[in-house]
């Protein structure tokens, strides 16, 4: 199953979030980056469905969600973990995860609750699958949500900002688990983190104001900053960005000097000069 | 941009062979049963009927046929308002807007819910009227089947009115509000119009100015009672199905149909 987004727009309060947004995304985990404000949450409950757009076209699978029945099929198809998926606290892992299934359609309890079990069992939660969801740790409720999300094997997983909050030790079983997860469906990723795109994801798509700044793959994404990145002793006044390394010396992005001692880019820096760069303001497509 | 192919979706893991609706209203009623308010509703039933043991046999009357709407049905109320809005309050509302199943059939397996409450009250008023029935204490007249049932269809009542409450009024003090105004309306009906109260006391043992028949039974119908009881609870169960704007000029037809029935037998009840 695909998603296919063509000329997506969406205005709250005469403020324009998204504007004319195209990007397509297939199989495997696609990373939609881009700071706060950017658009990436509204731009994500369009594609499930829990708000309208004012205008462009929307395709998941094929189906327009547009239309009733089309909306009806993109969500039998689809998993969804919001920002914050809202809890009912007083509900044990298997009792939220199953109550979710019922919603899905799962009606046949036997089978129902052998598919909790198992995407339960998929995230790591089956010995606290007991536990009331209150007496969780915030990694533990994040996978709860991604179990949810992941039930009755959707085509199409969003996921908003799912390692936000995480330690490091979380963060790395959630990218084992979206990496496993988008071997079989497409999977689109808001995240704030460019380590997970780059370590996730075979596709980025960078939204900044509302607009697809970037729609590519990670080592394009990276390339952006080709020559772009070097090393000084001191801040370098051609710099847009310049910081302070472990090992003494300034780190800067932007335009370098001739004599500039040339650094290999990494994705975080292509991503920080993309947002930060001024003149970007026309999509790039390295697509 | 071009057109993508459309991969065949695998088989769903588990059949749709039952409507979600049943299943949906099992895990709300286990929910609303297990709710604490709920608890505490039959907890106190279960405590008022141990302190009343050994009473007179106007109290046994009095006791069975109204402690049940007031003890029990009030915390039930709350409750199923509660569960109503769990997710709304836990800000669950953006993940259930994604799925396939609707909010009107959500709404429809509260409204299902509540029926369990008015189960287990029917069973515990049961096992009441049994005691009270083999009991040495004798009972001066012994309840009807519909005095007895009037208790357990206001904890109905109360489930289906919390959740009607939580589907047009979802924020925190409405129910509340709510239930103010349902005690304030039944505290200002005297005489005959008392029938049309949710809480009803079919017999007074004291001479009273407002009794309609002095003390003793009071004349009306405990069977057109119960029907406009259930009225009522139809009422509110179309009140709350109103809500959605799909079907929602069928749900108000049915509850005009419903308002026709609660003005029939209210009026029928009456002396």
């Amino acid at each position: 199953m695909h998603i296919s987004v063509e000329g997506l727009t969406k205005r709250y309060r005469g403020r324009t979030v998204l504007d004319g947004v195209t990007f397509a995304a297939g199989p495997g985990v696609t990373g939609l980056l881009g700071p706060n404000g950017a658009g990436k949450t509204t731009l994500l409950r369009i594609l499930a469905t829990v708000l309208a757009p004012d205008g462009g076209r929307v395709r998941l699978g094929g189906r327009d969600p547009a239309t009733p029945s089309g909306r009806l099929e993109v969500r039998r198809r689809l998993g969804y973990l919001p920002q914050e998926p809202g809890f009912h606290r007083s509900l044990t892992v298997f009792e939220f995860v199953d109550y979710i299934a019922i919603l899905k359609e799962m009606t046949d309890r036997r089978a129902r609750h052998d598919e909790v079990r198992r995407v339960i069992e998929l995230v790591g939660l089956d010995r606290e699958r007991s536990k009331k969801i209150s007496r969780l740790s915030g990694g533990m409720r994040r996978r709860t949500g991604l179990a949810q999300a992941l039930l009755g094997n959707p085509d199409v997983v969003i996921l908003d900002e799912p390692t936000a909050g995480l330690d490091p030790e979380q963060r790395m079983r959630f990218r084992d688990l979206i990496s496993r997860v988008g071997e079989d469906c497409a999977v689109l990723l808001s995240t704030h983190q460019t380590e997970d795109v780059a370590a996730l994801c075979h596709r980025v798509v960078a939204l900044v104001g509302g607009r697809t700044l970037f729609d590519g793959t990670p080592e394009d994404l990276t390339g952006l900053a080709e020559g772009r990145i070097w090393h000084s002793d001191r801040r370098s006044p051609g710099a847009t960005l310049s910081w302070r390394t472990g090992d003494g010396r300034y780190r800067n992005i932007g335009t370098p000097p001739p004599d500039a001692e040339l650094a290999e880019p990494s994705i975080e820096d292509a991503y920080l000069l993309l947002t930060g760069d001024t003149e970007a303001t026309s999509t790039r497509s390295a697509a | 941009m071009t057109e993508l192919d459309v991969r065949s979706h695998r088989p769903p893991v588990v059949g749709r062979t039952m409507p979600v609706l049943w299943p949906l209203a099992l895990a709300e009623a286990n929910l609303l049963l297990r709710h604490p308010l709920h608890l505490l509703g039959a907890a106190l039933y279960v405590f008022t009927f141990f302190a009343d043991l050994g009473g007179s046999q106007r109290e046994a009357y009095s006791w069975i046929t109204n402690t049940v709407a007031i003890v029990w049905g009030v915390p039930t109320f709350f409750a199923a308002h509660l569960v109503a809005t769990a997710h709304r309050r836990a800000g669950g509302d953006e993940l259930l807007a994604a799925l396939p199943d609707e909010r009107q059939r959500r709404t429809a397996a509260s409204l299902l819910a509540a029926v369990a409450p008015f189960l287990v009250a029917c069973v515990a008023q049961a096992m009441a009227a049994a005691y009270y029935a083999l009991a040495p204490v004798e009972v001066e007249r012994f309840p009807l089947p519909a005095e007895l049932l009037a208790g357990p269809l206001c904890v109905l009542g109360a489930g289906l009115l919390g959740v009607m409450v939580s589907r047009w009024a979802p924020w925190p003090g409405a129910p509340l509000l709510a239930m103010v105004v349902l005690f304030a309306f039944n505290l200002r009906l005297r005489g005959d119009a008392m029938w049309l109260g949710f809480y009803v006391e079919f017999a007074r043992w004291g001479p009273e100015p407002d009794s309609p028949g002095g003390w003793g039974f009071i004349d009306g119908s405990a069977n057109w009672h119960a029907a406009y009881l259930l009225a009522l609870c139809l009422l509110a169960g179309a009140g709350a199905l109103a809500r959605e704007p799909r079907w929602r000029g069928r749900w108000v037809g049915v509850g005009l149909l419903c308002g026709v029935a609660v003005v029939a037998t209210g009026w029928a009840q009456l002396p």
